[in-house]
């Protein structure tokens, strides 16, 4: 094969060859020919794959987010939501990514770096901390370059949304007519039939209320409710049981000291004269004595504070103090260092020449180093230990306990036995429990009622209550959901039907009153069997608190036409029945508007109007693209 | 290899002979492929680097409008305009112009503006943005004939909503109640609206009674 190779290899072929070669490897490299081999899928935008790992980092944030502004625990309900606006929002950026890349957007290295520079959780007191940003990436679970990748990506996503956020605008004729609309005001009368007037006059027969229960069975209910039987296993309870010896604690923190112990750091109180570059020996003399006469001055048991006061008194500038706390070495010098770290605290120095500095320093409080003892931290080393422990008896006993439970199925008894914890039992519980411990647990209750360990009564898997937390459980008893005989829901049924009744009545008086309104009888002239009373507020806004908001929405409903008083009933979910009539509308008068409420209405539209483009711009984009889900890979 | 060269010494002549051949064109092929690379590659940067300019312009004219800014908002736009106009940076410094002028009441300028980008945008969906800022300064300026041919597009897209909406305040401007009535509706029957969005067109609606 190379032979033929050669014969054909030749003439200018074979120069077209090389040179294509040396074409592709050069723009592409070698490392497009070795690709990503099993690498799983959760969906595809377009040509662009979103992978099972960054789904499931990106699940993980988010989860984490909901934890901190909705508490500890997250339903089953909750979990499938985040899932699937993990995918969604994964998906939006993939779009957005591959717009930005075809529209050419671009953001330098440098602007890269300034942001990430002037992120807050990246700095210190002086700045920028290069080691908290590689601590802060790290726990993100990424590199700084895939930081920086990210950010970048976050960069061009901000500037196609900005430029449609930022370029919004509202004329003056748009905003003018919402504040006419907002500032709006009626005149509304109204009248409310209350179910308590009305309820009394109603009478019950007996077969009213059997027909009404066989028709409505359904709403006299016991619920469906189970017994289970169930072993705990939480590691935060077996750590509570482990009993350390002190021995045990010391070597446990020894080989952990670097968890628990911080860098020396030793604070400071420095006096100093500083000599000028081109100083010449008279000066430096002068500076010499200046120094020499305050470390007289210290050796007499005179505070640093006193003595550059009295330097300051007397003209002699040249003294200067300074106070820093708690430094690590590496920040003041080699020549101070050297007695800073090796002295005891409180002890004074003597002259100490640095490059154009004479120093005379006290050691103040000393942290760290040889501070770094075991008492310091023993309450956390403690703890620490317990819960080490108790993790490692956590992964051999919860291995026990499933297969156990798994292998014997028919009683908990035996796995219960082996891991030395009690079989516990419950008392009959519903689905809607929400006791506080493991029986008002999601998972725990979603178990408990599956039908399949129901009717087999065998143990269940492990269910997973929290972080190294499990139980498995049996159901004992189940009693289904049962209509109760009416003998025992007579005074339930008679209450149900007598509301139902006065709300029908209600509604039906109510729309013989709008009906004789509106042929043009006076509100006081009706003729109607009780009496009613009619309520009245005149130029009533939007946010009115004289009036109830049910009614207050139906008349903002209500807009009369041609001079005729509008008209309309609104039925309350109590059963009460309101007749609303608007008589007038006023537009809101600009001249009483303040311009700080016009100024806060505008942006309100600017940002609806530029989150409503945002948002049909991703859904338009979407509805292009092509987006496989691989259900089967999440 | 049935016709294997025996001593070294013919490989060496057999490789000579070859590269006397071939030398040439493999020396031509390399010097071409250099150059496509080194070409291709410099357009490429040169591509970058006006990309990122105008990135850079695009940063500061944001800057300049999020601290209200109107003046410096302006020279950036103008800036972006004059020397790059054809990217996307260049049709968001359109919008911004446009955006100025509409503020100060100046809706021709703003239609001048808005009306380019409606005939150069190189992505649907600003075209759709631009097309409904458009219309709605047409509806102000009473220039109904021209919103309505936009508003009557036949591809509104996932931007159903806003050309309903729109249609709704331009019949209502004109007084026929009845038929903004229906275009308010076929805008709140999307579910795309935020709760917020959907609040502006029920209060829009209920303006105009139950006719």
């Amino acid at each position: 094969m190379l032979g033929s190779i050669r014969d054909k290899a030749s003439g200018w072929i074979a120069g077209i060859i090389v040179g294509a070669l040396i074409i592709s490897f050069a723009l592409w490299g070698v490392n497009s020919y070795f690709g990503q081999g099993g690498q799983v899928n959760v969906a595809m935008v377009n040509d662009t794959e979103i992978d099972l790992q960054t789904y499931q980092r990106a699940l993980v944030n988010l989860r984490r987010q909901m934890q901190q502004i909705f508490g500890e625990e997250i339903s089953l309900d909750e979990e499938e939501l985040i899932r699937q606006q993990t995918l969604q929002r994964l998906i939006d950026t993939s779009l957005v990514n591959q717009i930005v890349a075809e529209q050419r957007l671009r953001i330098s290295d440098q602007q890269v770096a300034n942001t990430i520079q002037s992120l807050e959780i990246f700095q210190d007191e002086s700045g920028f901390d290069m080691m908290a940003y590689e601590l802060g990436v790290a726990n993100l679970g990424l590199t700084p370059k895939m930081f920086e990748l990210e950010m970048r990506k976050d960069l061009l996503a901000e500037q196609l949304q900005s430029g449609i956020a930022e370029t919004v605008f509202v004329t003056e004729a748009e905003l003018n007519q919402i504040l006419k609309l907002d500032n709006q005001t009626r005149d509304i009368t109204y009248a409310l039939l209350s179910v308590s007037n009305y309820i009394d006059d109603i009478e019950v027969s007996d077969e009213q209320v059997n027909s009404y229960y066989e028709t409505n069975k359904n709403n006299y209910k016991t619920p469906e409710m189970v017994k289970i039987a169930y072993i705990d296993l939480d590691v935060n309870k077996i750590a509570e049981s482990i009993k350390p010896i002190e021995d045990e604690l010391r070597a446990y923190y020894q080989s952990n000291k670097d968890t628990y112990d911080v860098d020396e750091q030793r604070s400071v109180t420095k006096l100093f004269v500083k000599i000028d570059e081109e100083a010449g020996e008279e000066q430096i003399a002068n500076a010499k004595t200046v120094i020499e006469n305050a470390l007289a001055m210290a050796n007499d048991g005179i505070e640093f504070e006193k003595i550059i006061e009295e330097f300051t008194e007397e003209g002699k500038g040249a003294l200067q103090f300074s106070e820093h706390a708690f430094v690590v070495r590496g920040i003041m010098g080699d020549e101070i260092d050297e007695f800073l770290f090796s002295a005891e605290e409180n002890e004074i120095s003597g002259m100490i020449e640095s490059k154009d500095t004479f120093n005379i320093i006290k050691v103040g409080e000393i942290r760290g180093g040889p501070k770094n003892i075991y008492e310091k931290v023993a309450e956390q080393v403690v703890n620490d230990y317990k819960l080490n422990q108790a993790q490692l008896k956590y992964f051999e006993l919860s291995d026990q306990l499933t297969t156990l439970a798994y292998e014997y199925p028919d009683s908990l008894e035996l796995a219960a036995e082996a891991i030395d914890s009690p079989v516990q039992e419950s008392d009959y519980f519903a689905r809607d429990n929400d006791d506080e411990g493991i029986i008002g647990n999601d998972r725990l209750i979603a178990s408990s009622f599956n039908e399949e360990l129901i009717s087999s009564g065998i143990n269940s898997d492990a269910i997973e209550l929290g972080e190294n937390h499990i139980a498995v459980i049996r159901v004992l008893e189940h009693k289904p959901s049962e209509i109760k005989p009416l003998e025992y829901v007579k005074a339930e049924v008679i209450a149900d039907i007598k509301q139902q009744l006065t709300a029908d009545k209600l509604e039906s008086i109510g729309k013989e009153i709008i009906s004789q309104l509106k042929d043009g009888v006076a509100p006081e002239a009706l003729e109607i069997d009780k009496e009613i009373k009619w309520e009245s507020e005149s130029a009533a806004k939007r946010d009115s608190v004289n009036i109830s908001r049910s009614i207050l929405r139906k008349a903002f409903q209500l807009t009369p036409s041609n001079g005729q008083v509008a008209i309309d009933g609104y039925r309350f979910g109590s059963g009460d029945y309101a007749v609303v009539m608007v008589t007038a509308v006023e537009d809101g008068n600009l001249d009483n508007i303040e311009e700080g409420d016009s100024k806060k209405v505008e942006n309100e539209l600017k940002r609806l109007k530029s989150s409503a483009e945002w948002r049909e711009f991703l859904t338009n984009s979407k509805d292009k693209a092509k987006v496989m889900i691989f259900e089967e890979n999440i | 290899m049935e016709d294997g060269y025996r001593t070294e010494e013919q490989q060496v002549e057999a490789i000579k002979e070859w590269w006397k051949q071939n030398g040439n064109a493999i020396i031509a092929g390399i010097v071409i492929g250099l150059m496509a690379i080194f070409g291709w590659r410099g357009y490429n940067e040169n591509l970058i680097k006006e990309a990122q300019e105008a990135s850079l312009l695009y940063e500061q004219m944001v800057f300049a409008s999020r601290s209200n800014d109107a003046e410096n908002s302006r020279v950036y736009a103008d800036r972006i305009i004059a020397d790059h106009e054809s990217t996307l940076y260049g049709t968001y410094a359109k919008l911004m112009i446009a955006k100025l002028e509409a503020e100060n009441g100046n809706l021709d300028e703003a239609a001048k503006q808005l009306e380019w980008v409606v005939a150069n945008h190189k992505q649907i969906e600003i075209g759709h943005i631009a097309s409904l800022r458009l219309a709605r300064v047409y509806i102000d300026a009473d220039k109904l004939d021209a919103a309505e041919q936009i508003l009557n597009t036949k591809n509104p897209g996932a931007f159903t909503a806003q050309y309903e909406e729109l249609k709704g305040d331009m019949l209502a401007k004109q007084g026929l109640n009845d038929a903004a009535r229906e275009a308010y509706q076929k805008a709140m029957s999307n579910s795309i609206n935020s709760n917020d969005v959907q609040t502006l067109l029920e209060t829009k609606l209920n303006n105009l009674g139950q006719g």
